[in-house]
């Protein structure tokens, strides 16, 4: 990955195209690169939607290699949503085929002069831009079809629905699978809104006649990716129960804990739980002639996904996951997969974030815009969106702008991004990384390898408060490093139970890059990328009241269990004492 | 005769739901699955990741006493940050300790008593073949949601006065 694309989109007589080497950013990949460039390059205080932010597309250090689950590509830019720095992560083929291509990232920067939509396509023979204005409008499943009629689908694509052309803060930019479809997303903090203000409908990979990237040292690259893959297989979790059930088996566990937020966060049990849960899902799936076992890019050995078919037998979408199926099932009161299903093939078409339609419904709903269970009005809402209804507008801006327009004291959001599946009133540890991580409420921000491993921070007591805040610091930095290497965060499990295997992850990334990195580096990594994070949101405007959960978690009490927050102010604000 | 997988198939709702059983209680959770179950201990400690008692997070199985009316969920182990707090005796368990189980009481009295069981993921295959031939009660309203299946056949139903609202359902899939 020896070379930056930099596209100037408002430059004088259209987009124009520069390639740079990779500079004081070489060696970096995946969330390190983009929060690297958007901290030093964009200006804090600027407009997230205006000309100095700049939309960085970063595959990671191993992404476009034989190791297995490689495929993760970081998005990163100043968030619409948040008003702070940005990493989305997604899957899908994009990274594999950006990194082929030998590109460290894509930085779209600037703003057309126009309202002009425009392709970029990217081979080994270079880089071509066109305006194409008959893709306006267009959800990403059209406009992938008619985009395939052009480009094949042996290619990989990167766009935007009609959620990101109206610069809405939900919006998410799609990532294409290996059936070359739109279900891959970088959902969160409205990445699909900065691409679209950069008049981006649609990026175009085409690693044809390009080989796999090779490493350093070959022989010890390849025997320490048979020690990982051997290692992920051997993993309960990532070698079996993922591959049956895909992350919704939590909604079972979440539910018997009282930590499964329900009603908008109203109750932590949900009634409808074994309707939805990824028991009953896969074996809907199955059942229906679709597929519970699935990856999401080539190369993943864990195939954590799968394919949702309608009763029908015909494809309606990819198995929704985890957080989608809480956002748009319990948390709405749902107990019916189809509607969920549809939901989430709707929130794919128009270019929305899941978590952020299902939590924004949710506070619709406690409005008293629909009765909750109400999977039609639900489905309505979601269309609203894709219709750019003033209602649509609303809901597509987020739960925060929900709760303000319509009156909603219970909003569940940090920094205006609405939190994910799991209530932190039942699971402490992850409300304190709701409320301190950069990204704002983001369930993936503490969750890879810790300190156990790592080493990170001393010994830690983990049963005191403080415990949990030193657990939680040394969770966001060692997700902050995987992040970076554009593994999937599910290997954290078998990392997390198996020195072994996260000593393979270490020993592939210095067979690759001829390096000599231990677990220290790794932290330090980490560490870094965070800095530079929590740096660029202070000059945002940041404050340590910003890094809080809403009062009612700590005011009001989670049936069943009748738990609050009670992590104090003072420990939060320890988190990134280092 | 219909196979076993398709048995624990048919039989996932209801085990999700929870199941059950005439067991004696007094015992920690570890005697009830090991010594009244018969399942064996490296099946405990390898496969049994994952344990609720009343819906808190157990950490020690011997520890946590099974008494009359409880329900106790058992689970493989979980993905997710979240999913890896909630496995017993995990190195995030402090995460989640406000919804850990504490024992009040190891001691109590035994007898015979009703408890509820619940089967989640990688367990229903497993543990529901075992349940499943031992026997199991459950509420009419969920015997009703088996008429009509493939498994109808192969059940056996008994009903007793001592317990009126339920069904002992046996299931004749093994012979």
């Amino acid at each position: 990955m020896e070379k930056i694309l930099r596209v100037d989109m408002g430059a004088e007589g259209g987009p124009k195209t520069t390639l740079v080497p990779p500079g004081e950013y070489a060696g970096l990949g995946g969330r390190a690169l983009t929060s690297a460039i958007v901290s030093k390059e964009v200006p804090p205080l600027c407009h997230a939607l205006g000309e100095e932010n700049k939309l960085v597309i970063a595959p990671g250090l191993l992404s476009g290699t034989i190791a297995a689950n490689s495929g993760r590509l970081s998005v990163g830019c100043k968030s619409p949503l948040t008003g702070g720095i940005k990493e989305s992560n997604a899957g899908g083929m994009a990274s594999q085929t950006l990194a082929k291509l030998g590109y460290a990232a894509i930085v779209l920067e600037g703003k057309p002069k126009t309202d002009n939509l425009y392709t970029i396509f990217v081979n080994k023979g270079g880089v071509k831009i066109e305006s194409d204005n008959t893709l306006k409008g267009l959800g990403n499943y059209a406009l992938i079809e008619k985009l395939k009629a052009k480009y094949g689908d042996k290619v990989s694509y990167m766009s935007i629905g009609p959620a990101g052309e109206m610069k809405l803060a939900a919006a998410s930019i799609a990532c294409t699978d290996m059936e070359c479809r739109p279900t891959r997303h970088a959902g969160r903090g409205g990445t699909g809104a900065v691409m679209g203000s950069k008049g981006v409908k649609a990026i175009i990979l085409d690693d044809t006649g390009v080989s796999m990237r090779p490493p350093k040292d070959a022989e010890k690259f390849k025997e320490a990716n048979k020690r990982w893959v051997d290692g992920l297989k051997k993993h309960p979790v990532t070698g079996e129960g993922l591959a049956a059930y895909g992350t919704n088996v939590l909604t079972n566990i979440l539910n018997e804990a009282g930590g499964y937020p329900t009603h908008n966060f109203m109750w932590g049990r949900f009634e409808g739980h074994t309707k939805i849960s990824g028991e009953t899902e896969a074996a809907l799936e199955k059942e229906r002639g679709g597929n519970p076992t699935h990856g999401c890019h080539r190369g993943c050995v864990m195939r954590c996904s799968g394919i949702y078919n309608d009763k029908y037998g015909n494809y309606l979408t990819k198995q929704p996951e985890y957080e989608t199926v809480w956002a748009h099932g319990g948390n709405c009161g749902i107990d019916d997969l189809d509607t969920i299903a549809m939901l989430d093939r709707l929130d794919d078409d128009y270019g929305v974030d899941t978590i952020e339609m299902g939590a924004t419904i949710g506070v619709a709903m406690e409005a008293g815009l629909a009765k909750f269970g109400d999977g039609e009005a639900a489905i309505n809402f979601v269309k609203q969106v894709g219709k750019g209804t003033n209602l649509g507008r609303i809901l597509g801006s987020g739960a925060a702008v929900t709760g303000k327009v319509f009156g909603v004291e219970r909003v569940p959001v940090v920094k205006n991004q609405a939190m994910p599946a799991y209530d932190p009133r039942a699971v402490q540890g992850i409300g304190v990384t709701y409320a301190t991580s950069p990204m704002g409420a983001d369930h993936t921000a503490g969750y890879a390898v810790g300190s156990n491993i790592l080493g990170i921070g001393g010994k830690t007591d983990a049963l005191s408060p403080e415990g949990q805040v030193d657990l939680s610091r040394n969770l966001q930095i060692a997700t902050a490093a995987v992040d970076s290497t554009g593994m999937c965060l599910f290997i954290a499990f078998a990392v997390l139970d198996q020195p072994e295997t996260f000593q393979a992850l270490i020993d592939m990334i210095n067979a690759f890059y001829g390096l000599n990195l231990n677990g220290d580096d790794v932290a330090a990594l980490g560490k870094s990328v965070l800095k530079n994070e929590r740096e660029f949101n202070i000059k945002a405007g940041f404050t340590s009241a910003h890094d809080r959960l809403p009062g009612f978690f700590s005011r009001d009490a989670l049936p069943p269990h009748n738990i609050k927050f009670k992590v104090t102010d003072a420990e939060l604000d320890q988190v990134f004492n280092w | 005769m219909i196979d076993k997988i398709r048995v624990t198939q048919i039989l996932s709702p209801v085990f999700q739901k929870g199941v059950f059983m005439k067991v004696v209680v007094g015992s920690s959770i570890r005697e009830l699955l090991q010594d009244q179950f018969g399942i064996t201990r490296d099946f405990v400690d390898s496969q049994i990741a994952t344990v609720f008692l009343n819906g808190k997070a157990v950490d020690n199985i011997d520890r946590a006493i099974v008494r009359n009316n409880c329900e106790i969920a058992l689970s493989g182990a979980m993905p997710g940050f979240v999913g890896a707090t909630m496995r017993r005796g995990g190195y995030y368990s402090s995460m989640r300790a406000a919804i850990s189980y504490v024992e009040e009481n190891p001691i109590s009295g035994s007898g015979e008593g009703l408890i509820r069981i619940k089967l989640y993921n990688t367990l229903i295959d497993s543990l529901g073949k075992l349940f499943a031939r031992q026997g199991f009660f459950i509420q009419e309203i969920d015997l009703s949601s088996l008429n009509g299946t493939r498994i109808e056949p192969f059940l056996t139903t008994t009903r007793y006065e001592q317990f009126p609202d339920l069904v002992l359902v046996k299931v004749d899939a093994d012979s």
